[in-house]
């Protein structure tokens, strides 16, 4: 009778953890499923709430190739989008590589080494991650006003690595904290110097963790709004605010929104599924260990 | 040769890092200080150049300024209400997912990870989709139900525009602190545990003195994250309701966005900014120093 009981229970608690689970992913994945469906809708279908219409690959073909109509509605701002796309990617690679250029000794520093002013550097470090962005951004937007540098990508690259390198900086001490310092030494007495341990064995080992590091950097950068939007007019404008200016003020652009949307997206989730395993565990391991 | 090479050994740690923190200086630390200077000036446009007026600025601020206080009100309600959702859940979900050996960890773990990485515009866009008075998913789902009679225009009207926008932030970043307190539970040490079931101890103890306190770390990590990010948000405001309807989704940092870009004060946006600062500084302090207390 026990242990009746005691397998009804069991199947209770795992009924119901599946329920949650289901509840939370469908939670997750339904604003997705709303936005890629959208997308395939044309502009007149996009206004009748129904799950049955015609599919068209017209507005991903419109924002893809800069035309400036979907069918016979006309959508001006959608034909500079493939330009403002490649200024995504060229401030996004730029950021991520020079960060984690960056970021990589001064890791290396923080985890293998023993310095004084080591814990006030990592309160700096995360403070600075906690800066209110408008803080940087004003005094910055003068400077580069003063130096003829607005509305270039320069600027943007610039002013990334401020929040980019502070968290960067963050993942890779996790990172390399979790390859055994043992490794190294045993390199070391092999005749390695500190320096060729890095290089011969942190580095290999660390690959994952870097290849993490830097896809992070890479959305981050590829996500910002605000120094987008204020640092850039028509020349280095990057693809979130250009699909910010789908939306007019007479009418929005649904349809052309939601394809812009899915593919700003659908790159970032190619990059992640293949990481993600590492991403998380750097994004929690400078938490775990401290 | 031998002292030369020790004394090198000894900058060493301060050479690796160099590059990086010059570079920090130059573009975190002098933009704060001049912000903090620009703060107790004027800025008139004419010129271009901050001229010295002390702490003018401050005193419209805090005795003038019911906008500011209204702001305020704003950005606290935000954090109180957002952060408390976002940790509770993310608490619960982790417990129930930890106890059990799941066998679906890889499948969970992609789906969790899309709401963090989509970019925060797409996601502005497209709750503003769900939550479109005329078509949207949200509406249809409750009419349909029977829930409600008409449409609502969540970000329209000021009962609900404040809410709606704490929930996409909830749905946005839970999964984030779902994912450190389940990295937190997995590193919990197994004897402890053990020793309190053969002592007798509940559930609730068991959680409130053992796995509470081992993960405080991990908690005041999530809280830090999620507390800046939340009195800084500017992207989802922006997108979905750009402070209104009227001003009651208008946060200090919007508020001080509107003052330095759109209405160019420049110099009171700063003061603003500085005083969110200071905001984010003592919030910051209070968990640090509850954390320490707990510890010592």
């Amino acid at each position: 009778m026990n242990g009746f009981n005691r397998r009804i229970k069991i199947r209770i608690e795992k009924i119901v953890l599946y329920t949650v689970l289901a509840v939370f992913i469908a939670f997750c994945l339904f604003p997705l499923y709303v936005t890629f469906r959208m997308s395939l809708q044309s502009p007149k279908d996009v206004w009748k709430n129904t799950f049955f219409f015609l599919p068209t690959l017209d507005n991903y073909k419109a924002v893809l190739l800069g035309l400036s109509h979907v069918g016979k509605a006309s959508y001006p701002a959608v034909a500079n989008f493939p330009y403002y796309l490649l200024n995504s990617i060229i401030v996004s690679v730029a950021v991520a590589s020079v960060s984690l250029l960056l970021a990589l000794p001064m890791s290396f520093a923080m985890v293998r080494y023993k310095f004084s002013g080591k814990n006030s550097l990592l309160i700096y470090i995360f403070f600075i991650k906690m800066l209110p962005p408008l803080a940087i951004l004003f005094p910055l937007y003068v400077l580069f006003t003063k130096l003829n540098l607005t509305d270039t990508r320069t600027s943007l690259v610039i002013i990334y690595m401020t929040w980019v390198l502070p968290l960067s900086i963050w993942m890779m001490c996790g990172f390399i904290e979790d390859i055994p310092v043992a490794l190294e030494e045993s390199a070391m007495i092999d005749g390695c110097t500190r320096v060729g341990a890095f290089f011969r064995v942190v580095l290999p080992l660390a690959a994952p963790g870097i290849a993490a590091t830097l896809i992070f950097n890479l959305i981050l950068a590829w996500n910002e709004f605000l120094y987008a939007l204020v640092l850039t007019g028509s020349h280095a404008k990057t693809a979130p605010v250009a699909i910010c200016s789908f939306i007019y003020f007479q009418e929005i652009a649904w349809g052309c929104l939601c394809s812009a949307g899915m593919i700003t997206v659908i790159p970032i989730i190619f990059l992640v599924i293949p990481i993600q395993k590492y991403l998380v565990r750097g994004l929690t391991s400078g938490a775990v260990t401290g | 040769m031998l002292h030369l090479r020790g004394q090198f050994r000894k900058f060493l740690p301060y050479i690796l890092c160099s590059p990086a923190l010059l570079v920090l200086l130059a573009i975190t630390i002098m933009p704060v200080g001049y912000l903090f200077y620009t703060s107790f000036c004027t800025w008139e446009l004419e010129g271009f150049r901050p001229v010295f007026t002390g702490l003018a600025n401050y005193k419209t601020l805090l005795f003038r300024d019911s906008d500011f206080w209204h702001s305020m009100g704003i950005t606290l309600m935000y954090l109180i209400i957002g952060l408390s959702l976002q940790f509770f859940l993310a608490l619960g979900m982790a417990l129930i997912v930890n106890k059990s050996n799941l066998k679906l960890q890889g499948i969970l773990r992609t789906v969790i990870i899309m709401p963090m990485i989509i970019t925060p515009v797409v996601i502005g866009l497209l709750w503003r989709v769900m939550y479109n008075p005329t078509f949207g998913t949200i509406n249809y789902v409750l009419r349909g139900v029977g829930l409600i009679d008409q449409s609502i225009p969540w970000l329209g009207q000021t009962s609900t525009a404040l809410l709606s926008v704490i929930i996409v932030d909830t749905w946005q970043w839970t999964p984030f602190v779902f994912l450190l307190l389940t990295a937190g539970l997995k590193s919990l040490p197994v004897e402890p545990f053990e020793a309190a079931q053969v002592d007798g101890a509940t559930q609730w103890q068991m959680f409130r003195y053992l796995t509470l306190p081992f993960l405080q770390y991990i908690i005041l990590v999530a809280i830090l994250f999620r507390g800046s990010d939340i009195f800084n948000t500017f992207d989802l405001i922006y997108i979905l309701t750009k402070g209104g309807p009227g001003t009651t989704t208008q946060s200090l940092n919007m508020y001080g966005f509107y003052h330095m870009f759109s209405w160019l004060n420049l110099s009171y946006g700063a003061s603003i900014i500085v005083s969110l600062l200071i905001l984010v500084g003592l919030f910051a302090a209070f968990f640090m120093k509850i954390l320490r207390v707990r510890v010592v």
